[in-house]
């Protein structure tokens, strides 16, 4: 490596050398991001700076801005997707929001909306793509239990959450798990959950309330999965939010309400996104004087009707 | 029934027996409609009609073969995954025979750029999940996508491909697809490594170790060994990925009874 500039390696060098050698390739990744001449190579180094945690990450900030500007919208749509994660500037991702590509827009929006719980400020709210979806057996799919187990939080599920999220510190409190689908899945609550003495106040700003933690068997350990926020889009007053559950790209899984009252808040999840999050029906407690969070729910199968698109057959050869 | 000719087979395979049948394309499942080249040594490799008449009388999976965004690539670049693809599928017969599992029918479908979202592009984790949920072929046979280019992260390095372990039987489910790998990985037998491994997660198989790596050759050599672990080709810091593809009987067993294993025609 010490003999071959970064600009020099091919797509599948560097591919390689992040595969054999993670750290290696993230020293180079600043170098390959600013003057690869390989637009996809430059994509992975933006994603290496951005999932390299801290301290790393947050030092790739000024790296990643100027590379906002780059004539590719690979490049662009991940390195949006990384400012709304490590950085707080709105206007460089409001930007890249009105970009000419629509995938980078995409990516954008979502960075934007991340970057509004994350900080506190309105600037971009979930888009409320779920439904009510009736909780009932479909297609054989029957309605089951969804089992939520105390769990005690493990380094590793923090550290690993805070890598993807090196913004957010994660409480070190008492956390739940269950299983989605066949997935373990544990919710780790953020900092904004442990300082809630004043529950209206918390839910009187947009949050990051906890994230979905869930162990991924190829990288060997574990990544979020998903993002439990909260806004107060109907002016309450932190009465009663509007709780989600989104993917960190903008995709929302579910949506509810979280209500507060002087010793803690009280949440419901019974709306749904097919196909990306079945009917679910969720209710729980986060009671404030324990900090303990209890819950039950149930998830209804596949609705009806809600298929996804079906790629197009490849002609037979002749 | 025991599949002894080419009718029965497509009979098996729900293809019908009307109109023209092409071996290579109808029951072995070629894209190029022609084996594929071996990367090693270039040669085209052979096929028997035999085996692929026994796989579909014992127990075996169906394979949709899902290319998103190959009309993104060069002419040349196309071609040699598309070979690429061919070769996971060739390989994927050989190294599951020996766990008492067949390849049936394999069908290939594309989904082109501009239809793509751009999901041909996979830059994260949450975009893997959505490509199988957005997209996904309404029939038995598990739905393998492969992209033009992955460029996500994935601890320690870069994202290959990704699967649910104990993969849906029923479409439009959770788990109901997975990522067998990009086309910016060239080596032929890294793809087909990935695609088999990958399919072993969805048919309910776990890694065959822990943080640490096996310290048995054996084992460090079984397909559901990480690439960080297979014992590298002599001489080299490159993985011998080619010959880490060992099944245990244990894990033909396991795979045997997951609900995407057909039995026999």
């Amino acid at each position: 490596m010490a003999t071959q500039k970064p600009e020099k390696l091919t797509g599948q060098e560097f591919l390689e050398l992040s595969l054999r050698d993670g750290e290696a390739a993230r020293t180079i990744s600043e170098s390959v991001l600013r003057n690869h001449e390989v637009a996809d190579v430059r994509a992975a180094a933006a994603n290496l700076l951005g999932s390299a945690g801290e301290p790393r990450a947050l030092e790739a900030v000024p790296a990643l801005t100027r590379a906002a500007g780059d004539p590719s919208a690979a490049v662009r749509r991940r390195v949006a997707r990384w400012l709304g994660r490590l950085g707080d500037d709105v206007d460089v991702l409001k930007r890249l929001a009105a970009d000419e590509d629509p995938v980078v827009r995409r990516s954008a929006d979502a960075a934007l909306t991340l970057m509004s719980y994350r900080l506190g400020e309105p600037i971009r709210l979930v888009r409320d793509d779920a439904a009510d979806v009736a909780l009932e057996t479909h297609r054989g799919a029957a309605v089951r239990r969804i089992d939520f187990d105390p769990d005690q939080v493990k380094g590793a599920q923090r550290s690993d959450a805070e890598r993807d999220l090196p913004t957010v510190e994660f409480a070190d409190t008492e956390l739940l798990a269950f299983r989605c689908g066949k997935q373990e899945v544990s919710v780790l609550a953020t900092e904004s959950l442990e300082r809630s003495g004043e529950p209206f106040d918390t839910l009187a700003r947009p949050r990051i309330l906890a994230a979905l933690v869930r162990y991924d068997v190829c990288a060997d350990g574990g990544e979020i999965a998903a993002y439990v926020l909260s806004d107060d889009r109907d002016a309450t007053g932190g009465r009663e939010a509007r709780l989600w559950i989104m993917r960190g790209n903008g995709t929302v899984l579910h949506g509810g309400r979280a209500i507060a009252d002087p010793t803690g808040i009280t949440f419901v999840l019974d709306r749904s996104n097919p196909p990306y999050g079945p009917p679910v029906l969720v209710e729980g407690r986060l009671d404030l004087a324990s900090m303990k969070v209890t819950a039950k729910g149930r998830a209804g199968g596949i609705p009806e009707g809600r298929r996804g698109s079906v790629p197009t057959p490849v002609a037979t050869p002749r | 029934m025991t599949v002894r000719s080419v009718r029965a087979a497509m009979t098996c395979m729900g293809l019908g027996t009307s109109g023209d049948v092409s071996l290579m394309w109808n029951v072995f499942g070629f894209r190029q409609a022609r084996p594929p080249t071996d990367p090693v040594g270039g040669a085209t490799v052979t096929m028997s009609l035999a085996n692929t008449f026994a796989d579909l009388s014992g127990r075996h999976v169906n394979l949709n073969m899902i290319a998103v965004g190959f009309d993104g690539l060069s002419a040349a670049d196309r071609d040699r995954y598309v070979n690429s693809v061919d070769w996971a599928a060739f390989r994927m017969r050989q190294i599951y025979d020996g766990a008492g599992i067949g390849v049936g029918r394999v069908q290939h479908y594309e989904i082109a750029v501009a239809d793509a979202r751009g999901y041909d592009d996979i830059g994260d984790t949450d975009e893997a999940d959505d490509l199988h949920d957005e997209w996904g072929v309404p029939n038995n046979g598990i739905d393998a996508f492969f992209v033009r280019n992955i460029s996500a992260a994935s601890g320690g390095g870069r994202l290959l491909g990704r699967s649910p372990i104990d993969g849906d039987c029923e479409k439009d489910s959770k788990d109901d697809g997975l990522l067998a790998g990009g086309a910016n990985n060239t080596d032929s037998d890294s793809v087909a490594r990935t695609f088999t491994h990958e399919v072993g997660h969805y048919l309910d198989l776990e890694h065959n170790h822990g943080d640490s790596c096996p310290t048995a050759v054996s084992s460090r050599r079984n397909l559901m060994a990480q690439t960080r672990c297979v014992p590298l080709v002599s001489g080299t810091t490159t993985p011998d990925v080619r010959n880490a593809v060992n099944l245990a009987s244990s894990q033909g067993s396991t795979m045997r009874d997951h609900c995407m294993v057909k039995g026999g025609c």
